[in-house]
């Protein structure tokens, strides 16, 4: 037991040593915290003052320019970076940045033809405030349109798209929830993703590849009592390292949460930088024991990465096992990551055979029950599996000479 | 005749091959305890790779390796025995001094025990200067010297050094006969490869030479030169190259293989067991 304490502090020491291993562990969290942030950073940078111009006289009492305008003043009545002043006369308008005219006959129009004209106009290339008036304002005057002329007992139109296609075997109860688990497949799929190929290489620095370079191999095997000691001793090193790559990770993506949650942002709301908050694991996800099931996914993944990582090690030479190890890793991550983006819910037999998949997959059933069978978690027997048969194949590659003089 | 309990290290009729190599063919010697045994030969003999086996990294394919009436690789030795590889080894980004004492601790070593065997080899061989600096940052002859403290602190009762003085400097690689000699007469057995004359006149009290992977002759310094020399160039340095350039087949010694079960002879030594 001293040995192997022994040799796990020679390892941390050694590893913690390297800059570079410091970012490829807190990198990570830094990332993610950063890309959550995101809409934090661009938001509090612009205060944007849309002026509404409503001429609209409407149609016997019909006057959807009014409306337009309530419904866009009320979005934004909690928005303290957007200011919205409405006036009646576009002539009172000539000098300012952002404006929303409707003309007087936009109801008339409206009524009589299939298509209503109303003005944007604007002379900030702010990609926010642009993104406000070229996609969210149009949408919320078509609500309005809608709201005005259809019958009030008629759903009113979907603005948020759903999934075209349900895949077999899935069983879908509740269309919001199946959207939560599609936007969460997202943000657990790109953790493992990245994961992976920043743990590719603390394999490498925190390994045998390292003992190998710097010819301390020979020593150590000279020294220790079992070698098994000292493969157990690689695997404890590399997933204390990598624990703190996933937490970081974690850590990372509650600073993004909770940043967002405490800065009032609405990050629902369509044209801002939502679309790099989503790889962000959710508020309702990160913030509820159900984060301990995404902290115990990351875990999962990592170890997985560590026995993949350690198995090439052992396995092939230093000088092609350097290069492979990165190589098969990308690729194991890789074909994980753009097989669950296209499809978060159809398991397809490359994927089965992805040891990636299979933490990601008992993680989304634990969190979306609902949605997936509970035969799912038989993963966890292919888990288990996989760490005993690296296990034999492990101890037995480690007593090879091989393994110590190349 | 000598007993089994007189010698630190057994060598009988080791074989070894790598793939097409046959590395190994029937090394056989003796090592007295707190001696210095020096193994010599050409490129290529044969002798790291014994070294190796007596270090426990590798197994023989045949023969027996006995040290300290233990077999090489048994937990008893770990602490006992330190080896010094032909490479300068370390870790770069940490310093000369965790590259001692982390080792050190894989041994079992007492940790108070560590920073003094280290801090006194430190100061002995005077780079107590390097202490706190990179491995990286050191040359290759301050490097060695690190190594070779490592070994020591490591190696309680035998050491095996691979090229121990190669890349020093003379003041430097002075410092490290005179300790080798003080390690000596306080008990420790020394088993060094050196092709540095220097180490073989000054240091040691026997000689293995290997040919081809096989022992060619064993015994001490004076019996060497009587056996390769002829009287006009008696020195170490000529009997090692014309023990170099002699085919093994031709040699009179007896080979491991054709001694029988047990009874390792040599006709030059006498020692027997």
């Amino acid at each position: 037991m001293s040995q192997l304490i022994a040799l796990i502090k020679k390892d941390l020491h050694v590893t913690l040593s390297q800059r570079a291993v410091w970012f490829v562990l807190i990198g990570p969290g830094l990332f993610i915290a950063m890309l959550g942030l995101t809409p934090i950073l661009f938001s509090n940078t612009v205060n944007v003052t849309i002026y509404i111009v409503n001429e609209d006289v409407g149609v016997n009492n019909i006057n959807i320019g009014t409306n337009a305008t309530i419904l866009i003043t009320n979005y934004f009545m909690n928005d303290k970076t957007v200011t919205i002043k409405t006036v009646n006369n576009i002539s009172k308008t000539t000098l300012e940045e952002n404006i929303v005219w409707f003309p007087k006959n936009f109801t008339e129009v409206a009524l009589n033809t299939s298509v209503a004209i109303f003005y944007v106009r604007t002379t900030s290339s702010d990609t926010y405030t642009r993104q406000l008036l070229f996609a969210l304002i149009p949408q919320l005057v078509d609500q309005a349109v809608k709201m005005t002329l259809l019958p009030k007992e008629q759903p009113r139109a979907q603005l948020e798209q759903l999934p075209v296609q349900t895949p077999t075997g899935i069983k879908v109860k509740d269309e919001l929830e199946y959207e939560r688990a599609y936007q969460a497949s997202f943000s657990i799929g790109y953790a493992i993703f990245l994961l992976s190929i920043m743990l590719g290489s603390v394999g490498r620095i925190g390994g045998f590849t390292r003992d190998k370079n710097e010819d301390v191999l020979e020593i150590i095997v000279s020294m220790v009592k079992d070698k098994k000691v000292l493969l157990i001793s690689k695997v404890i090193t590399n997933l204390i390292l990598t624990t703190i790559t996933a937490l970081s990770y974690v850590i990372g993506a509650l600073i993004a949460v909770i940043g967002l949650k405490y800065s009032e942002i609405d990050t629902t709301t369509q044209g801002t930088n939502d679309g790099l908050s989503t790889l962000v694991f959710s508020q309702e996800l990160l913030l509820s024991p159900k984060g301990l099931v995404i902290v115990a996914t990351l875990f999962i993944t990592t170890s997985l990465i560590v026995v993949i990582s350690l198995l090439i090690q052992l396995w092939l030479p230093k000088e092609t096992g350097e290069r492979a190890e990165s190589l098969i890793i990308l690729v194991i991550a890789f074909f994980f990551f753009f097989s669950v983006i296209s499809d978060p819910f159809t398991t397809t037999f490359i994927l089965l055979i992805n040891p990636l998949y299979w933490p990601y997959k008992i993680c989304m059933t634990a969190l979306f029950p609902d949605i997936f069978s509970p035969w799912t978690y038989l993963y966890g027997v292919l888990i288990i599996a996989f760490y005993v048969v690296s296990a034999i194949i492990a101890s037995k590659l480690i007593m090879r000479e091989q393994f110590i003089l190349h | 005749m000598q007993s089994n309990q007189e010698f630190a290290l057994i060598i009988h009729n080791v074989h070894k091959h790598f793939r097409n190599v046959q590395a190994l063919r029937g090394a056989s010697f003796l090592v007295e305890k707190g001696t210095i045994h020096a193994l010599l030969g050409p490129n290529g003999a044969g002798k790291t790779t014994l070294l190796r086996i007596i270090a426990g990294i590798i197994k023989p394919d045949y023969g027996q390796v006995i040290a300290f009436n233990m077999p090489p690789g048994s937990p008893e030795l770990i602490g006992l025995m330190g080896y010094m590889t032909q490479n300068t080894v370390g870790y770069q980004n940490i310093t000369a001094w965790k590259n001692v004492t982390l080792f050190a601790e894989i041994a079992g070593i007492d940790k108070q025990m560590i920073n003094e065997k280290t801090e006194y080899l430190f100061s002995e061989l005077e780079i107590m200067n390097l202490k706190s600096r990179k491995f990286k940052e050191l040359s290759g002859g301050e490097k060695r010297t690190v190594n070779l403290i490592r070994t020591i602190i490591i190696g309680d009762k035998l050491l095996l050094l691979d090229e121990p003085t190669a890349g020093l400097d003379l003041e430097r690689a002075a410092k490290v006969r005179k300790l080798i000699q003080k390690l000596s007469k306080e008990g420790r057995t020394i088993l060094l490869s050196s092709h540095i004359v220097t180490d073989l006149e000054n240091l040691s009290q026997y000689i293995t030479i290997l040919h081809s992977g096989k022992t060619i002759f064993t015994g001490t310094k004076e019996q060497a030169i009587d056996t390769f020399t002829t009287d006009e160039k008696r020195s170490l340095e000529n009997a090692l190259l014309n023990a170099f350039d002699n085919n093994p087949s031709q040699n009179n010694l007896n080979s491991a293989e054709e001694t029988q079960e047990g009874q390792l002879h040599s006709e030059k030594t006498g020692k027997s067991i």
